[in-house]
């Protein structure tokens, strides 16, 4: 060993970051780690074709040609439903990442080094949400994007002015509503069980739920309209800030720990 | 300097560690040794900060882990069995973003991770991704992670685990450097020779006690306070056990070949003596000259203090006598096995 090798090992003291730094950090890892997943890369890769030509086949014939007033309503309903379908749909594999987020780094021996950190344990409950939670977002961004250049590409940029406006931007406020949702109580539910695999028993379960769910909201907008619709957009973000908040505070690396 | 006082920790109805104390001042190495279940890892836990205590008191590097347990966490590492890395990262990366957490500026971040690869030899590993480093590899990066931020006090449970021979030579011998670096270092192993090599403290923990806590001399010492004796004969001893008895000091004395040497007409010639002696400094002289005006042809006197493998034995309730018979069971296998081939 070099004498300046000795002599660096003294001890120091740092000032800890902040939490929201930590927290930032955090998320980043996680989210690079969840992208660089072959199998969620994989999966997006397969939304995103299989989107396109569901896309193709389904819309081309509708969108192909002059349309009637009647037509364009009709066509632009269908459009939106696409959009939800296709925003929400990437997102998939992002709950599956979400489930490895507790449990998974635990069977990997990665949480401990990670709880051994002067990190609070809101920091660390953060930073592991949202860096399951964003790699989600991108796959919805990613595939909303694809969905519309397909349609601006294949059938014209004048087609993406059917899409009615109110109903579009409502969707795309579930989107990251719904993603939010998955991922949070996917997270919450990788935090608090033992081993990845029934994390991800539970998440599967929880998909489902939300699928449901979604074909539920469907439903209710056509039969009630947009307010109910925007008043359930509402809610689930109010339900997401919730669940972060009481997993936020209720999360602690002792249990994690004392489960072990 | 990390002192701790009555801790015991209890998960429901089970006592993982009860009343557990200890000290270790700074620049000495503790050794755990126990069992699995003995709650090595569970001390371990306690005392980084992962984990509170259901009683007790401890202070590590000057911080109490009741109140300040963010504080504990700052100024101590450590490294599991388990490097849990972030395989795909580079070594670099993945220190940077636990000096980043710790709160390292980033100048010193870099000046720190540029020494701990030059220490850890993975200088030349620098641009690699981790996934494809040997498991010792993985273990100094795990290492060199737990010193970014130049903690006081080091936890290391079980680091050579699973290492092959070199691999884990070299662990060692960086934990060696360690403690001349001043650092207070508990570690947790099964290897008793590691324990015996690296080691100022040695404390046996059973069933969540500190069943014994020394250094590995005085511990071999007071485990009995006696030396062991092997004299071996050319021919049979010329004194009965019974003789043997009457000379003060020795004790337990038996003839430890007899089933090995069974002769066809019945006799056991007994060609070597084992017995204990507190003093074998008086005893032995007595001893041999005895058997030497009884005509005994003396070959040699072997004298062995205890192993801190019998220490951790006799801690753990294996007695002496069960010992003998796991070594007789052992032995036996062994003799039947050429007799076995010759069917």
């Amino acid at each position: 060993m070099s004498a300046e090798t000795q002599n660096t090992l003294t001890h120091a003291t740092y000032t800890k970051a902040s939490s929201l730094r930590i927290a930032w950090l955090i998320a980043w890892r996680q989210m690079v780690e969840a992208i660089r997943t072959r199998s969620a890369l994989v999966m997006t890769g397969f939304f995103l074709v299989f989107q396109t030509v569901l896309v193709w086949i389904s819309l081309g014939p509708m969108l192909q040609g002059p349309l009637s007033p009647r037509g364009m309503i009709f066509a632009g309903t269908f459009m939106a439903f696409y959009l939800l379908f296709v925003g929400l749909m990437p997102s998939t594999p992002a709950i599956g990442i979400a489930s490895g987020v507790f449990a998974g780094d635990k069977e990997r021996g990665c949480l401990t080094p990670l709880l051994v950190t002067p990190a609070s344990n809101t920091a660390i409950f953060a930073g592991k949400v949202l860096g399951a939670v964003l790699p989600a977002l991108a796959y919805s961004v990613i595939g909303i994007l694809v969905y519309l250049a397909e349609i601006a590409l294949l059938y014209g940029p004048d087609k993406l002015a059917l899409l009615p406006v109110g109903l579009s931007l409502l969707i795309l406020l579930v989107i990251p509503a719904l993603a939010l949702l998955g991922a949070t109580v996917a997270s919450l539910i990788s935090s608090r069980v033992t081993t990845f695999q029934s994390a991800q028993n539970y998440s599967s379960l929880l998909l489902l739920v939300l699928w449901f769910a979604l074909l539920g909201l469907v439903f209710l907008v056509s039969i009630w309209g947009l307010w109910v619709f925007a008043a359930v957009v509402a809610a689930i973000f109010a339900l997401d800030v919730l669940l972060i908040v009481v997993g936020a505070n209720t999360w602690r690396r002792e249990e994690v720990m004392a489960r072990q | 300097m990390i002192e701790a006082h009555n801790l015991t920790r209890r998960f429901g109805t089970i006592t993982a560690v009860s009343q557990l104390s200890l000290q270790v001042p700074d620049g000495t190495i503790l050794a755990l040794l126990g069992p699995n279940g003995s709650g090595k890892t569970t001390t371990v836990r306690i005392l980084s900060g992962l984990l509170a205590p259901t009683e007790g008191e401890a202070i590590v590097a000057g911080y109490d882990i009741h109140r300040q347990p963010d504080a504990v966490r700052a100024h101590v590492g450590l490294v599991t069995d388990v490097p849990g890395l972030y395989e795909q990262m580079k070594v670099t990366a993945y220190l940077d973003h636990f000096g980043s957490i710790y709160g390292i500026p980033p100048a010193e971040r870099t000046h720190r991770i540029d020494t701990l690869l030059e220490l850890f030899e993975l200088d030349k590993h620098r641009h690699e991704k981790m996934v494809g480093f040997s498991k010792g590899m993985k273990q100094k990066v795990a290492l060199a992670r737990a010193l970014i931020h130049e903690p006081p006090v080091l936890f290391l449970d079980e680091p050579t685990s699973g290492l092959d021979p070199i691999a884990a030579r070299t662990v060692r011998e960086l934990i060696v450097r360690l403690k001349r670096s001043s650092r207070s270092i508990i570690l947790c192993t099964h290897d008793l020779d590691e324990a015996e090599r690296l080691a100022d403290q040695v404390a046996i923990m059973r069933q969540g006690r500190i069943a014994a806590c020394d250094t590995p001399t005085i511990l071999r010492n007071q485990a009995t306070g006696e030396t062991r004796v092997h004299m071996e004969f050319a021919d049979t001893c010329p004194l009965p056990l019974e003789t043997l008895q009457t000379i003060p000091g020795i004790n337990s004395p038996r003839f430890i070949d007899a089933v090995q040497s069974d002769s066809s007409d019945g006799h056991h010639p007994s060609l070597v003596l084992e017995y204990f002696a507190a003093q074998p400094k008086v005893v032995n002289p007595q001893v041999l000259t005895r058997l030497i005006t009884a005509g005994a042809q003396v070959i040699s006197v072997e004298c062995a203090t205890l192993s801190l493998e019998d220490v951790y034995a006799s801690a753990m309730g294996v007695s002496d006598k069960q010992q003998t018979d796991n070594q007789s069971s052992i032995d036996e296998a062994k003799n039947a096995l050429p007799a076995h081939r010759e069917r």
